[in-house]
């Protein structure tokens, strides 16, 4: 097990010297030129050329972009993912981060568990009553539910729940807290828009169940339904289930964009949308290497739980 | 119960054996979804390609003595707040999404294709670099890192298209749209094959070892008669229903890039573009929100429904449920 999840993290390696090597050097060549920017900004406007020269060598801008990678890299090892050239102030991309992804990591978590405990058992009735109406009504709504963005069902959700039927107060929605009554409504949509992919694999999971040999044979012991499906059919069918929170991980962190747009949420996704809009390459490297270390950290660890309940599954070392 | 389940596979009502592509044809009529989807998806083409004809109004001309309204007989789904015909927008908007979404499909179509065939029949190096940069691509959610991508490209490609036009003096490189056409085409192609070339380097991985395939090889069939007889039929019928699904993909992720201001920007037409100019009035006008939105919503189901419905009728082994 130790030896599987060492080379896991060993292959990890390369993955993320790549994608942030890749989104560096792009932003370097792509982006404009910042020591032209700040030039403009420090002496009103005007380039004078030798501010401009002094600050293409405080920006390392002299030296071929390996290099500065290379740079980059080393002090990202060492926790710092550089400074925020364009945002007022010039705070470190640390401190941005540090502001902003605990906000979103606790409506992500929230969601997610909200997506658990309300997909799973959705999915296992869609299957019990398969082809009936419920099961038809379970499946499409969380197909419609899905198939709205996330940026049309969140605006619409305020306006028909809380200016139409006031069902949550309309006073300083937002995030205070998981158990805050503000907090329902932005948490919910997230779970309503990424709980499609759960209700199905654990519906076609339960299916996958119901139809083996041990299942006919325990019914042929005259086993009453309801027990049948908590004494042998759940305990299996929720395995494969793991791997979908994998999937759902990365929904919540795309979804998390749209969703901090809307509400106006000082979390990831606004520090993302901002620095996408200032084109602020500084900031979206460490968003790159956050995000990236955040889903591979989340499938490594769903790949190591299920090889922790389903002994079945031999981690190859 | 036993008894149904051996008599079932003996069907006395086909006396020849059909052929994939008529049986998928019959699967694929029969199922109500997925004939939903594709009247919707042919509705959508139509419209994309005679949109500028389709039009009540024009979508740029502004009335201040219209702004902001309801639906209504004259304004089918309203006006916005500069008193622009809704419908009018949402055509052309739609036309915008058509177009990004079929050049998008067409280049992940073409890359997943060589790049996951090469990686399977190659093997070896080729092989494990083309995994790796699939891996690569698919660690971070695609939409992000078209977003990244088209952000720090965006001022390289205005100089490329400026350039052009110093040099050619056509109109098409002066336009300021054209320029976020090629931003938004490029970083959604770039990010979005990388599912397909993963399909596709599955499928002819698995086909090489069957032994139909290995028949024909000591049969002495060449290389190019196996790829032409045996993988590429094999391997069509997976990529299309993924193609068809990342048709609506594609057109949601234009509408994402643009809501965040960096896809389409005015003064082309987008949807997304539309939700966002929308999202700071929706409390007192909620149709500039939903008439774009449900617009979109209804072009993913239905491409979903279309996606599905192909996989059961061109999937045959995942038929029985």
């Amino acid at each position: 097990m130790l030896r599987y999840i060492l080379r896991r993290l060993l292959a990890m390696i390369p993955l993320l010297l790549v994608i942030t090597g890749f989104i560096f050097v792009i932003g370097q060549y792509g982006a404009g030129d910042l020591a032209a920017y700040l030039t403009a900004q420090q002496s009103g406007g005007r380039i004078d050329p030798a501010l401009y020269a002094l600050n293409r060598q405080r920006l390392h801008m002299d030296q071929p972009v390996i290099v500065r990678y290379g740079d980059w890299l080393t002090h990202a090892l060492h926790g710092d993912l550089g400074v925020s050239y364009i945002t007022q102030g010039q705070p470190s991309v640390n401190y941005l981060i540090g502001q902003a992804l605990p906000i979103s990591l606790e409506i992500g978590l929230a969601a997610l568990l909200l997506v658990v405990l309300i997909g799973i058992p959705l999915g296992i009735v869609a299957a019990l009553t398969r082809n009936s109406p419920v099961d038809y009504a379970i499946v499409g709504g969380a197909t419609l539910l899905s198939s709205i963005p996330l940026f049309v069902l969140a605006p619409l959700a305020v306006y028909f729940l809380v200016i139409q039927v006031h069902l949550v107060p309309s006073v300083g929605i937002g995030w205070h807290g998981l158990f805050s009554q503000q907090s329902i409504l932005p948490v919910a949509i997230l779970a309503a828009n990424s709980c499609l992919t759960t209700v199905r694999f654990t519906r076609a999971s339960v299916l996958e169940i119901l139809s083996q040999e041990y299942i006919r044979a325990a019914r042929a012991r005259g086993l009453a339904r309801l027990g049948l499906v908590l004494r042998h059919v759940l305990k299996n069918a929720l395995i494969p289930v793991l791997s979908v929170v994998g999937l759902t991980t990365s929904y919540l962190i795309s979804g998390a964009l749209f969703l901090e747009i809307v509400f106006n949420l000082q979390g990831f996704g606004l520090l993302t949308y901002g620095a996408l809009r200032s084109g602020d390459v500084q900031t979206l490297t460490g968003i790159t290497l956050v995000t990236a270390l955040l889903l591979m950290g989340t499938n490594l660890l769903t790949d190591i739980l299920y090889s922790v309940v389903d002994p079945r599954v031999r981690l190859a070392a | 119960m036993a008894v149904t389940e051996i008599a079932a596979p003996v069907r006395a009502t086909s006396p020849r054996p059909r052929s994939l592509w008529s049986d998928a044809a019959r699967t694929f009529l029969r199922n109500k979804a997925g004939m939903a989807g594709l009247v919707v998806f042919v509705l959508l083409l139509v419209v994309a390609v005679f949109a500028p004809l389709l039009t009540p109004y024009n979508f740029l001309t502004q009335n201040y003595s219209a702004i902001m309204q309801g639906p209504s007989a004259r304004h089918l789904m309203g006006t916005d707040e500069l008193g622009r015909d809704i419908l009018s927008r949402v055509m052309m908007s739609v036309r915008t999404a058509v177009l990004v979404a079929t050049l998008v499909t067409v280049i992940s179509a073409v890359l997943g294709t060589l790049v996951g065939a090469l990686g399977a029949l190659s093997g070896g190096w080729v092989d494990a670099a083309a995994t790796w940069l699939m891996d690569a691509l698919l660690t971070v959610p695609p939409l992000w890192f078209a977003a990244f991508v088209g952000v720090a490209t965006r001022p390289t490609i205005t100089n490329w298209t400026t350039n052009l036009f110093t040099a050619t003096h056509w109109d098409i490189f002066k336009d300021a749209v054209v320029t976020d056409y090629l931003v938004v085409v490029g970083c959604l192609g770039l990010v979005s094959w990388a599912g397909i070339g993963r399909i596709v380097r599955g499928q002819v991985l698995a086909l090489r070892e069957q032994e139909f395939i290995q028949a024909e090889r000591a049969l002495g069939a060449t290389n190019w008669w196996i790829v032409r007889r045996h993988i590429i039929p094999n391997v069509l019928g997976p990529v299309i229903v993924a193609l068809s699904v990342s048709f609506g993909y594609a057109m949601l992720s234009e509408a994402s890039l643009s809501f965040l201001g960096i896809g389409i920007r005015p003064p082309g037409a987008s949807l997304g573009q539309m939700i966002s100019d929308g999202i700071g009035r929706y409390r007192s006008a909620p149709h500039l929100v939903a008439m774009p939105g449900l617009v979109l919503a209804v072009v993913v189901l239905a491409t979903n429904f279309m996606g599905d419905a192909l996989n059961d009728a061109l999937n045959p082994k995942a038929r029985q449920r």
